[in-house]
């Protein structure tokens, strides 16, 4: 059995007790999407790949600390990917580039992972359409509201603030938006 | 249920709480197991939206400069030193007849070796973190110095003045004047209480660019973040200044450059 037959909770298992190769399988999944992740956070794709390596180093020297059963690898991968983004971006005290979208023709000039598997590429991008089908569906009011918090880290008094809109909207709009995002993703069968 | 903290679960999910409010919402979520599902629901979705985003490779030679950091970093990991285990492998099963002076005696003498070796741990994990920082640094100014040295980056000279003739640098502009890198060697030590501070001067004004850190050598290397593009700046210089630097320069000006 090869490590690209384990599961993400297994490969962690091998990471805690030191085995690299189990590090660069988990690499191979995810890189791809923590760095979509920190270049739509920082816009700089110097400091999106420092975030990238940073972030999967940090995987592996705190690979004992991750519990199965406090929920999915992912979640606690992208969460390590996304707080040291937004930690990143407020330090630098200015704002980023605009977000780095599809298309965009500065990704032509990134040299692509030969190793890249092209059936768990096919599968992120799956994934990627429907998530953000379920996003893009969302009132843009409720949108609004989840990507300043979750991609810019801004707090619902900083959302208020800048939307000029009283806290209590804000609060019934990304309750509103998580719940249509999980009914949306429920109905999509997405199930991690 | 708690409304006002109720309100904050969608945020914690989002990660966009202060940590006053996290720490609230943590109290709350272990005192009712109803909330904590409910919240873990929110974290599912919420997790999912990082991959809302559109994936994008990251280089070849991230990967593997990775992976080398990790493979010399490899090794078995060691189990937790544990104390009560290490006791009771040597500690005597009834009736085995070692004294108790001389139990007491290896209960001392075991506490100091683990209190020992959980410091030798303790050090090892700091230096181990400060190798991982300093790698994270040169790294960065490799990034920087690479940046720097692409092609249409302005080169301007910078001379010591009569009070530091041997001084000299070079300030490194990107082309798109966003950033710059200012060099400088033989800089003369300073007296406790004093710094260097490196000024843009824009038309007859000049502004503090930040705090030069001089090596024992005289050696200087500063990252300057302020708009450095053609024309938003007609000179440069270093002054020496009192410690934390001046609103404007107060000391003798020991390097100046000029960009014509």
């Amino acid at each position: 059995m090869s490590n690209d037959d384990l599961n993400d909770e297994q490969l962690m298992t091998l990471a805690a007790t030191g085995d690299p190769a189990a590090l660069e399988t988990l690499y191979d999944r995810y890189a791809s999407a923590v760095m979509g992740l920190a270049l739509k956070i920082m816009g700089d794709r110097a400091i999106a790949e420092e975030v990238v390596q940073e972030t999967f180093w940090r995987v592996w020297r705190n690979a004992d600390s991750f519990h199965a059963g406090r929920g999915p690898f992912p979640g606690w991968l992208f969460g390590i990917a996304r707080n040291l983004s937004i930690d990143l971006w407020r330090r630098r005290k200015t704002r980023p580039l605009p977000a780095f979208e599809a298309g965009d023709e500065q990704q032509i000039d990134l040299i692509p992972d030969p190793e890249t598997d092209v059936a768990e590429l096919a599968w992120v991008t799956v994934k990627h359409q429907r998530v953000r089908a379920a996003l893009t569906a969302l009132p843009p009011a409720q949108r609004q509201v989840i990507e300043m918090a979750y991609f810019r880290g801004l707090t619902r008094q900083e959302i208020a603030k800048v939307l000029g809109e009283p806290l209590g909207t804000i609060h019934t709009r990304a309750r509103l938006a998580l719940q249509k995002l999980r009914e949306s993703l429920q109905a999509q069968g997405f199930d991690d | 249920m708690n409304e006002s903290i109720e309100e904050l679960l969608p945020f914690y999910a989002l990660g966009a709480l202060t940590d006053d409010e996290r720490k609230q919402v943590e109290a709350y979520i272990a005192a009712d197991p109803d909330a904590r599902a409910r919240l873990e629901e929110m974290m599912r979705v919420s997790s999912a939206l990082s991959q809302s985003i559109e994936p994008v490779d990251p280089p070849a030679s991230l990967k593997k400069s990775l992976m080398d950091r990790v493979r010399a970093d490899a090794r078995p990991r060691r189990p937790a030193f544990n104390l009560s285990q290490l006791l009771a492998s040597f500690w005597p099963r009834p009736g085995a007849g070692l004294s108790p002076v001389i139990a007491l005696l290896s209960l001392v003498l075991l506490i100091a070796v683990g209190g020992w070796a959980i410091s030798l741990n303790n050090e090892v994990t700091r230096l181990r973190e400060e190798t991982s920082a300093l790698r994270r640094e040169l790294m960065a100014q490799r990034k920087m110095l690479a940046q720097i040295a692409a092609p249409g980056a302005r080169i301007i000279d910078i001379s010591g003045t009569e009070h530091q003739p041997n001084a000299h640098g070079q300030f490194i502009a990107r082309a798109d004047g966003s950033s710059a890198v200012l060099t400088v060697t033989g800089l003369a030590p300073l007296e406790p209480g004093q710094v260097y501070q490196f000024w843009l001067i824009r038309g007859d004004t000049p502004v503090s660019a930040g705090l030069l850190e001089v090596d024992e050598d005289g050696w200087a290397v500063m990252q300057i973040t302020a708009d450095v593009s053609p024309g938003s700046f007609n000179a440069i210089g270093v002054s020496v200044e009192p410690e934390g630097g001046s609103e404007l320069p107060t000391g003798d000006i020991v390097m100046l450059g000029s960009t014509s």
